[in-house]
């Protein structure tokens, strides 16, 4: 957390400000999300959440059903691989990604999922990505308890 | 819900949030006379003949373009409100609390408007007396802007 500055632009009555501030965060993940992220952190599994009477698997899992709005408790584990529904690239510049860009996000039906997680996709170049390609996931040595302990996802092994 | 122990995991994390801005024309001359000349400087409405400040290229109750008719404010005011300070106020070029806790205090100046600025004075019986007020300027170190001003001082009349 640094200081501010003006500036005076040369010659004019214009000046120019710029510092930045500091917001403090907390973030709560809840009891469905916290069992999530630490069995990716832990077990390097990705888990879902089941609903019996509607017979649909949320990724990432949720506690209430979409559908019949029931409370959910039936945790499931899906596969690391899936298929990619769809895609963007992304070229622009913000403070808050993890990467420079061009970064890659998709959204990924994985293996006994009925709904998309959104993550970067990786070890592939922008003009090669396909709805539809397989995709796996690549987890980090070091791991934390957030969804970035999947590195990103990438181009699948034929087969 | 889960088998074992519930671990809950939360996300603490300080954000910063960067910014930079242009004061453009009008802000920008009444920071280049508070910096070079130790002066308020507002523009006056070509409609209602209001001092604007801070300067605007709009005045905020004609809705018409205000123009360049530069008039100074003078240093001296008459205080209408003020707070006694208990938190020392949050300095927004930061968002951390500013070092030295100063009343803040709704001025009327001589000339006609009202600004926002810091009292001197800190006693909260000696505040209640304070009417009259100068502007005390800083003598080195003026950047431009509000806090070119250090605070106002009680004065006689």
């Amino acid at each position: 957390m640094e200081g501010w500055t003006i500036e005076q632009l040369e010659g004019k009555d214009v000046f120019v400000i710029e510092g930045q501030v500091a917001i403090p965060n907390n973030y709560s993940a809840g009891i469905v999300g916290s069992r999530f992220l630490v069995e990716l952190r832990d077990n390097c599994r990705i888990m879902g959440i089941r609903c019996p009477k509607c017979d649909r698997c949320y990724v990432p899992p949720k506690s209430t059903c979409m559908e019949c709005f029931g409370q959910l408790t039936e945790f499931v584990e899906v596969g690391k691989s899936g298929t990619l529904l769809t895609f963007t690239v992304d070229h622009h510049t913000t403070p808050v990604q993890t990467a420079s860009p061009p970064n890659v996000y998709g959204i990924i039906k994985l293996d006994g999922a009925d709904t998309g997680l959104l993550h970067l996709i990786g070890e592939v170049d922008g003009k090669a990505v396909k709805s539809g390609m397989r995709l796996e996931a690549v987890f980090n040595e070091e791991r934390r308890g957030s969804i970035l302990d999947i590195k990103y996802f990438r181009p699948a092994e034929a087969g | 819900m889960t088998d074992n122990a519930e671990e809950l995991i939360h996300v603490e994390y300080t954000q910063p949030w960067r910014y930079r801005w242009s004061t453009g024309k009008y802000i920008g001359k009444a920071y280049a006379e508070t910096k070079r000349n130790k002066r308020l400087m507002g523009n006056r409405c070509s409609k209602c003949q209001e001092i604007v400040w801070p300067p605007e290229p709009v005045c905020p109750r004609c809705k018409v373009p205000t123009g360049e008719k530069w008039v100074e404010l003078g240093d001296t005011g008459t205080v209408l409100q003020y707070t006694y300070q208990v938190m020392p106020m949050w300095d927004p070029h930061v968002g951390r609390a500013r070092a030295h806790p100063h009343p803040s205090a709704n001025i009327r100046m001589d000339s006609g408007c009202h600004i926002m600025h810091r009292l001197e004075e800190t006693d909260p019986e000696k505040l209640k007396k304070v009417k009259r007020v100068k502007a005390v300027w800083k003598e080195e170190g003026r950047q431009g802007g509000m806090d070119d001003i250090l605070y106002f001082r009680a004065i006689d009349g």
